[in-house]
């Protein structure tokens, strides 16, 4: 069907989700470079000593920690209370960078991505939803469900009021039953274009009624819902919403669906062979939707280090920005970045539409570029300043003259190697300057706009 | 711990197109450069309902008198058009147009069963589909060419981007000024040129991004040249004028979008409505005049077409506070060098009315389908095709556009 799929060898489409062995042979020692795509991929990057202990404690062990983090509840309240009084002010601005505050610091950051993850599945934007108490509700609720079950997610997701909100149904009398919101649970949530039919969307339209929002509020209306029999996808009985919910998530169509998103976001932008989806589909299933044990899980699999995967991936704006800022140890101004990554295509609370930020090549327009560019700029310039200072921080980074200066940038910050010619542009910024933060400064900036740094 | 290692990735030597970049095609990759013959439309939106008939004024007619105690325009004021029709004093612009045979005015366009809530019957304008749909009519445009010629749109403003470009297959750019286009100056722009040179090296991923640095480095000097060549004069200072002139800016860069977006707002006149309406008339006139003349400067404008719209016109019979309140049916405008100028349609009758509102007799959906079958084009693959947008047979206009 597609090139792709012959390129994957036999032997790597059955072992796909095998685990990733640490121990067979040199070749295949959980390195550096392992850790660096683990981190980038199941979180949004780390600072190198973060990078190097990951590498130390081998993959089961660094898997292991990143989805159970010791510190994880101490950050929550601390987080919970900080979103609390700037809600006060009623600002989706301020929902949107506090999320961002959480990307970058949440010590469970494999939990954030997954939450980030789920706002590009069960998409609500602010401009149709400018509520930024039911947005944090909607926020709170993917987070607590993100690494949870999913059937449970669906099940809560529609009974949000955000999201109701978004999908204009918020009101659903038997009479005249809303179809939007049946439409995207078999379209974009749960199935996929063509595993139903538009009469199977009447149908399951008919389970929700008496599912509305009233004052901001989800509300189920006994007698608007509809109590007849209804026959979705070749199943009949008096079915409500969560009812009609199993019957959806029982459908093959559904694991697998879900398994393409978790491919697409996790491993790789290219197409994959229809049987690694299905055996992904299978480990779904068998960890009955829950999704901590499918990460954990997919994490340590052979697909995940694989050439099919490492370097396979255009990063997004959040991905590429968040992970620079982690490596190089500086926070920046998150109101500031907020605004730059609208102009690189993805700011959190603003999906493009209801599908979700398609990703792949679309992060790279042009327009998207200049203004990675220009981030990177000013970035260089203006705020490379670690809290002990730049040239100290050079320096408890190994960074001591311009050789070992163009490795860190090439190892630590692109994480891969760049070309010959690009490298050797890379030395001469570096060589050019009489002070080491100078010369810092002017290879960080080159190498942002190396197309290396961009591909993860 | 050895760490001077890259993870080895490239084992098999080839490398296959992706499939996310097969299935959207971005703004502007190097493959999907617009020709420059491609035939350009700016939507200009005017917010807040209109009063169309204090646009194109019925000014002998003695029932507009009755009904405008206030606010009416008599033959003294208006741009005389014939003797029963005539521009709003303000709108000198537009009369100049008309009379370089480069506008074209729509009377009497509206649709069934009209909705008064701007934000509904605006959704119906950017859908042209009913309510509750997800992507409006120019984003479905795009959509239905992708395999084509990878067509896309850019919304010029600082507002929320428009429903009508919102598609399923691309994504419609915001542009608030071409800084955000610019990379801070030569050397940056020197730097990105040689960072982003092709390199036997590069995988098929890495050739996109590199492609795309480019690109955007090309795009920052084809832009640079196009903001000299774009003179300061002659455009308003106003918000419309100056995004029409980051639009005429882009066209004469080549940037490949085919569909541009701008608005203006303030149209909802329900109190003293004399000086505002004029001001707003104003503002749009002389910045549609300035955008074409501009154009015209570069043999641009036989390209583009201009498309004005409201969401509804307003009643015929003014208020007590020497305004308008929400009507139905209003006039559209086209311009450029392709269009055959004229007015188009009679004006609807003043006295014949439907519960206070004049009655439409063009479907908006129809002026949609002229500009999607006789200026945008279709896929010839396409059976019904202006049908797949814009739900529902609405016949195109015949002669708005002229053959080139």
């Amino acid at each position: 069907m597609n090139v792709l799929t012959s390129q994957w060898t036999d032997e790597e489409i059955l072992n796909a989700w095998q685990p990733w062995h640490e121990t067979t042979g040199d070749a295949a020692v959980f390195q550096f470079a392992h850790a660096h795509h683990l981190i980038r991929r199941a979180g949004f990057g780390a600072n190198t000593q973060r990078i190097e202990q990951l590498a130390e404690l081998g993959l089961a062990e660094a898997v292991k920690s990143l989805m159970a983090p010791p510190d994880a509840a101490s950050f929550d309240a601390e987080a919970d209370a900080m979103i609390r009084t700037s809600l006060v002010l009623g600002s989706t601005d301020h929902l949107a960078d506090w999320w961002l505050y959480r990307m970058l610091n949440d010590p469970f950051a494999v939990r954030e991505k997954a939450t980030l993850f789920w706002h590009g599945h069960f998409c609500t934007g602010r401009d149709k939803v400018p509520d930024a108490r039911l947005l944090l509700t909607q926020n709170d609720l993917l987070r607590e469900h993100a690494l949870g079950s999913f059937a449970q997610m669906v099940k809560r997701v529609s009974r949000d009021a955000a999201m109701l909100i978004y999908l204009d149904s918020t009101e659903n009398q038997k009479t005249r039953p809303n179809e939007n919101y049946a439409r995207e649970i078999m379209e974009l949530f749960c199935l996929g274009i063509g595993n139903y039919s538009e009469r199977d969307i009447k149908e399951l339209a008919r389970c929700f009624t008496g599912w509305e929002v009233r004052r901001q509020r989800f509300r189920f209306s006994p007698s608007a819902h509809d109590t007849d029999e209804k026959e979705i996808l070749g199943s009949r009985g008096n079915m409500d919403g969560d009812d009609a919910i199993d019957v959806v998530l029982q459908q093959p169509a559904a694991s697998k669906h879900i398994a393409r998103k978790l491919v697409s976001f996790y491993l790789t932008d290219d197409e994959v062979p229809e049987p690694v989806i299905e055996s992904l589909a299978q480990v779904l299933l068998a960890n009955q939707w829950e999704m901590g044990p499918t990460l954990a899980m997919l994490f340590s699999s052979q697909a995940f280090y694989s050439r099919h995967a490492v370097h396979r991936q255009v990063a997004g704006p959040l991905a590429w920005t968040l992970s620079w800022l982690k490596t190089l140890d500086v926070t920046g101004d998150l109101n500031v970045l907020r605004n730059d990554l609208e102009l690189m295509g993805q700011v959190p609370l603003e999906p493009p539409n209801v599908k979700g930020w398609p990703g792949g090549s679309t992060w790279i327009d042009p327009s998207r570029m200049a203004a990675r560019i220009a981030w990177v700029s000013r970035l260089s310039n203006n705020n490379l300043e670690p809290s002990n200072g730049l040239a100290s921080w050079l320096s408890s980074q190994g960074m001591k003259d311009p050789a070992s200066m163009v490795q860190w940038l090439e190892e630590s910050l692109i994480g891969r190697p760049v070309s010959q010619r690009r490298k050797a542009a890379l030395v001469a910024a570096v060589t050019s300057k009489s002070s080491l933060p100078d010369a810092f400064r002017a290879g960080v900036r080159l190498a942002g706009i190396m197309p290396e740094a961009h591909v993860f | 711990m050895d760490r001077r290692r890259f993870l080895k990735t490239t084992g098999s030597g080839t490398f296959a197109a992706i499939g996310v970049g097969a299935a959207i095609s971005p703004l502007w990759s190097a493959a999907a450069e617009k020709t420059s013959n491609d035939r350009i439309l700016v939507v200009l939106q005017l917010s807040g309902g209109n009063d169309g008939l204090n646009t194109i004024v019925p000014f002998s007619d003695d029932a507009y008198k009755r009904n405008r105690l206030t606010l009416a325009y008599n033959k003294s004021n208006v741009l005389s058009i014939n003797d029963y029709l005539g521009f709003h004093p303000s709108l000198g612009g537009l009369a100049k147009l008309f009379e370089q045979r480069h506008l074209a005015v729509i009377q009497g366009v509206g649709y069934p069963n009209p909705n008064r809530s701007h934000f509904e019957s605006m959704d119906l304008w950017h859908t042209a589909h009913g309510m509750g749909r997800s992507t409006g009519w120019l984003g479905r445009w795009c959509d239905a060419n992708r395999q084509v010629d990878a067509p896309s749109s850019i919304y010029v403003g600082r507002g929320v981007r428009p429903l009508a470009l919102q598609s399923r297959s691309t994504v419609p750019l915001t542009v608030r000024k071409l800084d955000q286009f610019r990379l801070g100056g030569q050397e940056m722009r020197s730097l990105v040129e040689e960072a982003s040179a092709a390199s036997t090296d590069d995988d098929d991923l890495l050739g996109l991004v590199a492609g795309s640095l480019a690109t955007a480095a090309k795009a920052d000097r084809q832009l640079s040249e196009a903001m000299n060549l774009t003179g300061e004069g002659g455009y308003p200072s106003s918000g419309l004028g100056q995004d029409l002139r980051t639009v005429a800016t882009m066209i004469r860069a080549n940037m490949p979008a085919r569909i541009y977006y701008v608005t203006l707002d303030g149209f909802d006149t329900h109190a003293n409505q004399r000086d505002g309406h004029a001001a707003l008339l104003q503002q749009f006139a002389s910045s549609l005049q300035s955008f074409c003349d501009d154009l015209q400067s570069d043999n641009l404008l036989d390209q583009v077409m201009i498309m004005s719209f409201s969401e509804f016109g307003r009643r015929v019979k003014e208020n007590g506070s020497q305004g308008t309140d929400h009507g139905v049916a209003g006039p559209m405008f086209l311009a450029g060098g392709a269009v055959q100028s004229g007015v188009v349609g009679a004006h609807p009758s003043l006295t014949d009315l439907d519960d206070g509102d004049l009655k439409y007799h063009t479907d908006y959906r129809s002026v949609y389908a002229t500009i999607l079958e006789n200026w945008l084009g279709l896929p010839t693959e396409a059976t019904s095709p202006a049908e797949e947008i814009i739900a529902g047979n609405f016949p195109a206009l015949p002669n708005l556009v002229t053959d080139s």
